[in-house]
């Protein structure tokens, strides 16, 4: 099945002086999970929106599967969608909420009701069908909604933070069968949310918003292991990795006078680095560097040091911890394999042997 | 607004509308003087008169066939019998004629506006007395001189209009020209409770003094009865009905020169009357009485005397309301200070809307002159078919016709004659100041007479307050 | 504790006390219509008032079928109102959602227009409508009638319909449109069935005006249109008021409103509750 490629080329997007969208390109495969990833504000939602065709472009192009649908009108599209608030039709019953898309789409009445079974059925709502919106729980509403996005076969398939409005139990339960639901319906969608481990776990790929653009584009794994900016470092991660300013003389890295040995050589000519290392490839060495502990966490399975090394703060996660009490001194080091580089004046990242 | 007493008690369904011709009969009404009759439809030539009478005028009445007019008149029993008989104008002269009811409060805004915007809605309406000096200072309607001296549309000596009151002829007429051809109207009258008066042994008021003190005589709040009550609400045509005869007996007059003078001593002396004597006997509440809300009283035995309109005379003598029927007298209004009698002009009247076609002023002044005729004053007074008969008969010579006063003298003691006496000796054409700012006049003076008779100002104050005003409303 | 209930049980004593009389006070009048209605027009200025009477059934058979029937002048009043009515609501609704929804260049100065129409007392207009319609040639004409009443009742009808269309969350539509509903389709299935309550409301409002008004009716009318407001006239006459037949016409006059009233009570109380019931419909 090679239906519902999607293509944005150029897309600009001002709302006023604000610019909401600069210069987006996407190419999303068929059949693709695919998430756009950002904080509030970062432009995922107002591509969503135009991808909707709920709010045009200012410029650009964008097509599905070669065909330019930039600015065709929303129910030309063939795309559906479920909202973060699900819109449902307080009015109308479940049956008649998952029926209202066939309706309109001038489906013979014999087929509605079988269809909208099948719809109910895959979202284990059936037996909710002759009740009102109004009558229904959090969740419950949420799959109402799924049910109506997926009654017909659309091209394309939108989810705004769909798992946002749940409680943090349902949401995993209901990630869990949001992930097998996709799968099994063989339609792109396009995933909003501003939770990376949603975005992690459910995408196939992902785009990284922020401020209008896009930062990366990969499967989770790319992003997590080889974020391509300090921006799309300081963002990915829970919690992100630690940015520490360094000096690098070959595969020499100095921060704060610790020297670590690289095991590999970095593409860069040297000098003032950024180093990035994650919390849990932070360990506590005798022979590192010193650091004033402020908080330690215990997250049950692990335990999360806030670190003080000098003004720069460190988080570290280790399996446990005595803590001898506040303002003890915890020396660290820097696991060589895990550490990441990054230019502090573009901002990009310096190829490393893991790349 | 002048609400105009006339009737006769309106026995239920003892009234007869337009509707009564299209649809039903007139059933089984009594009434003070007459049994109801049957009213069938309206099928044949002169129903309720003979055509001949009108035929032997020497105008052709079909002058103006196949006009179209429309007037506007009030919900009244006196309209309502002209409506019931304009079957035979319709036969008569081929003019389809038809009468619009408008509530009281609004006939005359919207005739203003009809004659002011040269619409012609309206070719003629029960015109208010008041209202001529403002039509004719627009020169809205006709003067009816050269309908009345054009012998091809008027035989003189057939209609008569010499015969028309002449109280009510003054009243239409405007520096001595004819504006409107009255129909229906009245005298104001003394009517009292003689079974009272003889038990105490007074006789009726001959002067304002007596009849205060003919008040105090009577006065038994106790016993539910009160001494006298006056028009006390506030309007042109309430307490600005009964006020003016008072300030004309006390010898005030309306005009110095151009001015209008309302401050007068003559006014002070008039309104300290008006307001000592409703203070000292009438009852609680009466500055908020209209004139039927007086006769509704008296008409329950709790008032020992009023002066109206002579037409109320059938509400208080309708035995299916009235407790008080068999025990009525009448008197002429008393003399003032200066000697006079003064009743007021009050009279509904058609003048002719100067915006018509010729021909639809024909076909107005036919119908005008029809109905002010006295075949047609007859038809709907004594000779009237059903239970309703008229009192306001606008004629001199219905006023001596032995049938109408046959009718009349029903009413109780002394009713002809000080009807007939009042028509001849006491009217005034000056009873109010005759202007075309009438309208804002009026409501000034009747606002000052209502805060002065509920206490908010003195006589005084509440005149000289008037006079600032009118002289702005003149000036403006 | 029982002192705190005590309290309170008190203080709903008074309150229902209070509720009763206002209740009274406003009922009063309806109640003395309706005992004078069924009263001879003698029995109604008896004094001390007569308590204990015969009811007769004569002045509502007079009111209708009598010398003054009103029957002409309810056709009258139930042809105006209800055309009036149903030309706001098919006006108005779609109006609202423009207003409501679209991005109109003049949204604003039309908004304020709206709402100075209802601040101009209908005295001033009286005059200008009378030399309008009487240009047109449509004094005392059913068209003429209906038109002057649009103008007032749509302004008010869209101003209150925008408030219940603007509850409804955007998503709502934008969801229907994604549905392959059209914009017409989204107003006819999503949006009209929501403010269903709105509309109640606003007929109730329209309705009632245009059956009660009478300054436009009785100078823009006649003996074509010639509502019954109008026509009550008849029984309050210059020389007395016939308050028994008056009483019975009204209370005959008012039975449509009551009935519409109650007809569209539910819709009422459902347009009053789903305005809280913001957010796609959660509750």
């Amino acid at each position: 099945m090679s239906k519902g490629r999607v293509n944005l080329k150029g897309i600009y997007k001002r709302f006023g002086n604000f610019v909401a969208l600069k210069h987006i390109d996407l190419d999303i495969k068929p059949v693709e999970f695919f998430a756009l990833l950002g904080p509030s504000g970062s432009g995922k939602t107002t591509t969503l929106r135009m991808l909707a065709g709920l709010e045009p472009p200012d410029e650009g192009v964008f097509a599905v599967d070669g065909e330019d649908v930039t600015y065709a009108p929303p129910g030309k599209r063939d795309i559906a969608m479920v909202f973060q608030n699900y819109a449902l039709y307080p009015h109308m019953t479940v049956r008649d909420n998952i029926a209202f898309p066939l309706k309109m789409d001038k489906v013979p009445a014999a087929e509605i009701e079988p269809a909208v079974v099948r719809a109910a059925e895959r979202v284990h709502i059936e037996h909710l069908l002759h009740r009102r919106p109004g009558q229904l729980s959090g969740g419950q509403q949420q799959r109402c909604a799924l049910a109506r996005a997926i009654v017909r076969q659309p091209k394309l398939f939108l989810l705004d933070e769909p798992l946002s409005n749940l409680d943090a139990q349902l949401r995993l339960q209901t990630r869990v069968e949001l992930k097998k639901l996709q799968r099994s319906l063989n339609v792109t969608s396009i995933y909003v949310t501003h939770d990376q481990e949603e975005a992690m776990t459910l995408a196939d790929r992902m785009a990284v918003f922020l401020d209008g653009e896009i930062l990366q584009v990969g499967t989770p794994d790319e992003v997590f292991n080889r974020p391509r900016t300090i921006a799309v470092a300081s963002f990915i991660g829970s919690p992100p990795m630690n940015l520490l300013p360094a000096k690098l003389d070959g595969r020499r890295l100095v921060v704060d006078g610790h020297v670590t040995e690289l095991p590999f050589a970095p593409d860069h000519p040297g000098g003032d680095v950024t180093m990035g290392i994650r919390p849990s490839h932070v360990r506590i060495d005798p022979d590192g560097l010193p650091t004033r502990l402020y908080l330690s966490e215990n997250l049950g399975e692990s335990v999360l040091l806030n670190l003080y090394l000098g003004e720069y703060l460190v988080k570290v996660r280790v399996a446990s911890f005595a803590s001898a009490g506040d303002d003890e001194t915890v020396p660290i080091s820097f696991e060589p394999d895990a550490i990441h580089l990054f230019d502090t004046t573009s901002g990009l990242r310096i190829r490393t042997a893991q790349d | 607004m002048s609400h105009k007493p006339n009737s006769s008690g309106r026995a239920r369904s003892g009234l007869v509308t337009r509707r009564d011709i299209l649809k039903t009969t007139l059933a089984g009404a009594t009434s003070l003087a007459a049994p109801g009759l049957m009213i069938g439809r309206a099928h044949a030539a002169g129903e309720y008169m003979d055509l001949a009478s009108f035929q032997g005028a020497g105008i052709n009445w079909r002058m103006a066939e196949g006009e179209k007019i429309t007037i506007a008149v009030i919900p009244a029993g006196y309209f309502n019998n002209l409506e019931t008989v304009l079957p035979d104008f319709v036969t008569l002269t081929g003019v389809e004629a038809r009468l619009e009811m408008i509530p009281p409060g609004q006939i005359r805004q919207k005739a203003v506006l009809d004659l002011s915007s040269k619409t012609g809605t309206y070719a003629s309406h029960a015109a208010d007395p008041m209202y001529y000096e403002l039509y004719v200072a627009n020169g809205w309607i006709d003067p009816l001189d050269d309908y009345l001296g054009d012998d091809k549309l008027t035989d003189a000596a057939w209609f008569d209009y010499e015969d028309i009151q002449p109280g009510h002829r003054g009243a239409t007429s405007v520096d001595g020209r004819p504006y409107g051809i009255p129909y229906d109207g009245e005298a104001t009258i003394q009517i009292y409770r003689k079974d009272v008066y003889d038990a105490k042994g007074i006789a009726p008021a001959e002067t304002l003094d007596e009849y205060r003190a003919n008040a105090e005589a009577v006065h038994d709040p106790d016993n539910r009865l009160w001494g006298c009550a006056l028009r006390g609400f506030r309007g042109a045509g309430q307490n600005m009905y009964i006020y003016p005869s008072i300030f004309r007996s006390f010898g005030g007059e309306w005009f110095d020169g151009e001015r209008v003078v309302v401050d007068s001593p003559e006014a002070l002396a008039a309104l300290e009357y008006y307001v000592s004597l409703l203070n000292a006997y009438a009852p609680a509440g009466v500055e908020n009485w209209n004139w039927p809300d007086i006769a509704d009283a008296f008409s329950q035995g709790t008032l020992g005397s009023y002066i109206d309109a002579h037409g109320s005379a059938a509400v208080v003598a309708n035995p299916e309301k009235s407790k008080v029927v068999g025990n009525i007298g009448f008197a002429r209004w008393p003399k003032g200070p200066s000697g006079k009698r003064v009743t007021s002009i009050w009279n509904w009247s058609f003048p002719i809307n100067g915006a018509l076609s010729e021909k639809q002023k024909q076909a107005t002044w036919l119908f005008a002159q029809w109905a002010g005729s006295k075949e047609v004053q007859v038809a709907t007074t004594y000779n009237y078919p059903g239970a309703y008969k008229r009192t306001g008969a606008n004629r001199a010579s219905l006023w001596k016709d032995a049938k109408f006063l046959e009718l009349m003298s029903g009413f109780g003691h002394n009713y002809v004659e000080a009807a007939t006496e009042s028509f001849a000796n006491d009217t005034d054409p000056d009873w109010r100041p005759r202007l075309p700012q009438w309208p804002a006049v009026g409501d000034t003076m009747a606002t000052a007479i209502q805060s002065a008779l509920v206490g908010q100002a003195t006589p005084a104050a509440a005149l000289k307050d008037a006079q600032e005003k009118i002289d702005k409303i003149l000036k403006g | 504790m029982s002192l705190h209930r005590r309290a309170a049980t008190r203080r709903k004593v008074v309150l229902m006390a209070v509720a009763a009389a206002l209740l009274l006070v406003w009922v009063f009048p309806l109640i003395w219509a309706v005992i004078v209605s069924f009263k001879s027009e003698s029995d109604v200025l008896a004094y001390p008032p007569t308590v204990f009477f015969e009811p007769i059934g004569r002045n509502y058979e007079d009111a209708l079928f009598g010398d003054f029937s009103i029957l002409d002048s309810l056709a009258t009043s139930a042809i105006v109102s209800v055309s009036t009515t149903v030309l706001t609501i098919v006006l108005a609704v779609p109006a609202a959602y423009a207003f409501a929804r679209l991005k109109l260049p003049a949204k604003k100065s039309i908004g304020f227009y709206t709402l100075a129409t209802q601040m101009v007392p209908p005295v001033g207009l009286v005059i200008p409508y009378f030399l309008i319609l009487n240009k047109v040639s449509m004094l005392d004409t059913y068209t003429g009638m209906i038109i002057v009443y649009l103008t007032f009742s749509l302004p008010f009808a869209i101003w209150l319909m925008v408030s219940y269309m603007e509850d409804i969350p955007f998503e709502m539509e934008e969801a229907a449109f994604l549905d392959k509903a059209t914009r017409w389709q989204t107003l006819w299935h999503i949006i009209i069935p929501q403010v269903r309550g709105g509309i109640a409301v606003t007929v109730i409002f329209v309705f009632l005006n245009a059956w009660n008004e009478f300054l436009f009716a009785v100078q823009l009318g006649g003996n074509t249109v010639r509502p019954v407001t109008v026509a009550m006239y008849n029984f309050v006459s210059v020389e007395q008021t016939l308050w028994a037949k008056l009483s019975a016409a009204a209370l005959i006059a008012m039975l449509p409103v009551v009935i519409i009233g109650i007809a569209a009570q539910k819709q009422i109380v459902k347009g009053l509750t789903i305005g809280a019931v913001k957010g796609g419909g959660r509750r």
